[in-house]
């Protein structure tokens, strides 16, 4: 064999090994830990109780049939393992709709009466695995663990996320490059639904151990094309369209990959969009309650003529802001907070969403010391009964008496 | 779907098209049509916004008909001169992907094409599936046109404590923004009948496509070969970024990009074939900006300037530009000085301090954002690889940068537009929102298409170089 050709052969060895060596570089693999777990905690769906909503088992799966009257659904099992030998989650479910967001959800033995959460990504059909190693709350002696279902935030009505799915099982993995592997796939491959951060930084929220996929690609491109240099021997225009070509290579496999993101999204969008006719997707919101507070007040407001000017105060910026939003083209404004020398025009309608700043902020008391309280038809809403908060309070503004 | 709803997009593209058809000189070029439609059809949108907002103030769901025939007019009248001319002067050349090259850099290319076409489908059905969803675009952008549209007619809208005292008209946290997108918006609200959120947020698909489109034709005139033009449009239509600004429309981000870099595309020209429409329509272009929103206004002024330094003679450049440091400087030091800036006022500027009316002002000290800022650019998946090929393409083409005058004035403009970023990030309260990974990525995603025909100057040349070399 020709030096040339030995040269040859060493690149076609190297260049995988290259790029699997900064995969294992990637995904944080424990040089000491084995290719399988050494031990595994193993549990069959039927194994899960199902604590909201309704579930019954099937075989080995545990079949969740409807969810709770807050349209969630919780499915739990008692472990008792040390978080520090199991830091790697499988989980497999089948027929997961697409408009449900999946938690971990998990107690303690220092602090039982606290869940602690973790997003999950869209479970898919297949075993998913996650590293829980990043996860602060996952330490000491962990007691339970479930799965929580909810319709995805801001994104799908509550009433429209779920469907019926069955839990397959859950495992909890120690230490090994089979997990540490699976889950940086999952960490780069996982489908995540949109979010409110979608349009400043893309990438998991959360929690991460693995690297980068951005980084790993750069990487990979030098590395290739270094190793081009160095074992081809190409220099000049050669060796800078060997660069060119792997850096090609390298933005495809990542815009692929960010396809794939986009036709996972593109399908839950579907799955709730899809059906319903042009003119009426305005209304299909992911926040219908606020959509049907919106409704009372505006119920309210035109119940005068002209309508009257609505001032919005919420339990946050989000609820606030929305309220204003689903009461367009009422004259409404966010209502933030009231400043001393802050006068409103008479008749102005003031309205506090799951609030209690009303009678609980000495500042709001001031401000509303003479208005007159209103409650809409539905007189559960108001009747002076501060627990649980109500919905909508309003109040007819007045200066004075 | 409905017949409105079509002219309310194809209009747009035969009235611009048609005079951006005519600020393209007599003699037709490779990619013209392309750079053409593409450039058009944001234009005939700005245009056909701006007939919306003055002649449907007082009826919104009757601004598609009452701007329709404007537009309609303005765009025979710019094909009928566009015709005339053309008697006179020899057809373009038909194909772009000449039989010339070879097949597998056709296969390339069509590869590629596909690609694109691929991405904007799916990008156009997550638009046109689901309402607006991310947070500016109802909270801020889309509240003037759904109120305009629901109520009818365009109220103003004022602020907070005039609205407070009984001042008639509507109030929002940003009623003083610019209207421009808000009438955009209403302009295909009304031709599909009413304030349909999805068929108004696919206008974000059509803006991306027709700076592709545009791209694509600037480049391939300016003497980028068919395929590595087709490559850098695929790469920039393939940023995620830019895509979820389509997908999850409503953000204003996507229409300063594509303006600016259309002004940045159309100056290139200028700068390579000295065609002086070309100039004004850059010009015109950034003057736009404004328009969109406030911090336009400071892209518009740092194009201006870069624009006018490079119409001064070499020999008086550098004189100018020291003198302008001299003053600046000189300013600085005995206490600040103002300046007005088009769309923003008089702004302030002092040692530590600049001052923009409307604002609180930009205290000047250094924030240690670094980390975040290289994490937005170089690790999250926000850019794909932009960031690490941008200084390899530099360092690779450096001949190009330093003999080529016109690369070396895209390349001033994207240095100055990253240096207004640097100061802004790293020395300004808006340090916060690179911390955050919030506003930051948006602010670059302005600039990402200047950035574009920056990489398409340096490139302008490169393959015939290699074969010259052969």
């Amino acid at each position: 064999m020709t030096g040339r050709r030995w040269r040859v052969v060493a690149f076609v060895l190297a260049a995988p090994a290259a790029a699997f060596a900064l995969l294992l570089w990637a995904a944080e693999v424990r040089w000491s830990a084995p290719w399988s777990p050494a031990t595994q905690r193993n549990l069959a769906g039927s194994a899960f109780q199902e604590v909201f909503g309704q579930g019954r088992t099937r075989g080995a799966t545990l079949v969740v049939e409807a969810a709770a009257d807050d349209h969630s659904t919780l499915q739990v099992a008692a472990v008792d393992i040390d978080a520090d030998d199991f830091a790697v989650l499988r989980y497999r479910f089948a027929e997961f709709p697409r408009t449900l967001e999946l938690s971990l959800v998990f107690r303690v033995a220092a602090a039982p009466d606290d869940v602690q959460t973790v997003s999950l990504p869209w479970p898919g059909g297949d075993d998913t695995t996650f590293d829980l190693s990043a996860v602060p709350s996952w330490k000491g002696r962990v007691i339970e663990i479930g799965f929580a279902e909810f319709a995805t935030a801001q994104l799908v009505p509550p009433e429209r996320g779920f469907a019926p799915f069955r839990l397959e099982r859950a495992s909890l993995w120690s230490d090994s490059w089979r997990g540490d592997l699976a889950a940086l796939a999952t960490d780069w491959f996982g489908a995540w639904p949109w979010s409110q951060r979608s349009v400043h930084a893309l990438g998991r929220e959360g929690d991460s151990r693995t690297r980068s996929i951005v980084v790993f690609a750069a990487l990979a491109t030098a590395a290739l094309a270094l190793l081009a240099v160095m074992l081809l021997g190409l220099r000049g225009r050669r060796a800078t369209a060997a660069l060119l070509a792997c850096a090609a290579l390298a933005w495809l496999v990542l815009d692929l990959r960010w396809q794939l993101g986009l036709q996972q999204r593109l399908a839950a969008t579907r799955a709730l969009y899809a059906g319903t006719p042009l003119d009426e997707r305005n209304a299909l919101v992911g926040d219908r309650e606020i959509q049907q507070a919106a409704e009372r007040v505006r119920a309210l407001a035109e119940a005068r003529v002209p309508p009257q000017r609505v001032l919005v105060h919420a339990s946050s910026g989000y609820a606030l802001l929305r309220l204003v939003w689903h009461l367009l083209p009422l004259d409404a404004a966010a209502f933030w907070l009231p400043l001393p020398s802050l006068t409103v025009p008479d008749g102005t309608l003031v309205v506090f969403y799951e609030n209690d700043d009303w009678y609980a902020n000495p500042a709001f008391r001031r401000f509303l010391a003479h208005s007159e309280r209103l409650w809409d038809a539905d007189d559960a809403i108001m009747q002076g009964s501060f627990d649980p908060v109500p919905a909508i309070v309003a109040f007819r503004y007045r200066h004075g008496p | 779907m409905a017949p409105d709803y079509l002219l309310a997009w194809l209009l747009p593209l035969a009235a611009g098209a048609g005079a951006v058809r005519l600020a393209q000189g007599r003699a037709p070029w490779q990619g013209a049509t392309s750079a053409a439609l593409g450039t058009g059809w944001i234009v005939g949108v700005f245009v056909a916004a701006t007939i919306a907002g003055l002649t449907g103030r007082e009826a919104t769901r009757d601004a598609f008909p009452g701007a329709w025939p404007w537009l309609a007019g303005i765009a025979v009248v710019a094909w009928a001169f566009v015709a005339w001319r053309a008697r006179t002067v020899p057809r373009a050349r038909g194909a772009d992907i000449s039989a010339a090259a070879s097949s597998s850099v056709r296969i390339a290319w069509w590869l590629l094409l596909a690609l694109v076409m691929l991405r904007f489908g799916l990008l156009a059905w997550e638009a046109s599936l689901r309402p607006v969803f991310p947070w500016d675009a109802w909270s801020a952008w889309a509240v003037k046109p759904k109120t305009w549209m629901l109520l009818g007619h365009a109220e103003p809208f004022i602020d907070f404590a005039a609205w407070l005292d009984g001042a008639p008209g509507h109030t929002t946290a940003t009623w003083n923004y610019p209207e421009l997108l808000a009438w955009i918006e209403v302009w295909f609200a009304s031709a599909a009948g009413g304030w349909n959120e999805p068929l108004v947020d696919l206008a974000w698909c059509g803006a991306l496509a027709a700076f592709a489109l545009a791209a694509y034709g600037y480049w391939r005139g300016s003497g980028v070969r068919a395929l590595p033009a087709m490559v850098l449009v695929y790469a920039l239509v393939s940023l995620p970024l830019l895509d979820a600004h389509v997908a999850l429309a409503g953000y204003a981000d996507l229409w300063i990009a594509v303006t600016l870099g259309l002004a940045a595309l159309a100056w290139s020209r200028w700068l390579v074939q000295r065609e002086q429409a070309q100039w004004w329509l850059a010009l015109v272009l950034a003057a736009c900006l404004p328009a969109i929103k406030l911090e336009g206004a400071v892209w518009l002024a740092l194009f201006a300037v870069v624009m006018v330094l490079e119409r001064i003679p070499l020999r008086w450049r550098l004189t100018i530009v020291g003198a302008l440091a001299f003053a600046f400087v000189g300013g600085i030091a005995t206490g600040g000085f103002s300046m007005p800036v088009p769309g923003l006022g008089w702004v302030g500027l002092a040692w530590g301090r600049i001052a923009i009316p409307g604002m609180p002002p930009f205290e000047l000290r250094w924030h240690a954002v670094g980390e975040a800022t290289l994490a937005s650019l170089f690790a999250l998946p926000n850019w794909h690889l932009l960031w690490y090929a941008l200084p390899a393409l530099v360092l690779w083409r450096r001949r190009a940068l330093r003999d080529d005058p016109a690369a070396r004035m895209l390349g001033l403009l994207v240095l100055v537009q990253l240096l207004v970023l640097f100061v802004l990030f790293f020395f300004t309260m808006a340090a916060a929102w690179a911390q955050d990974y919030t506003s930051a990525n948006r602010l670059v995603l302005q600039i990402v298409p200047c950035v574009f025909v920056f990489a398409a100057a340096l490139l302008r040349g490169a393959g015939r170089q290699a074969s010259a070399s052969r």
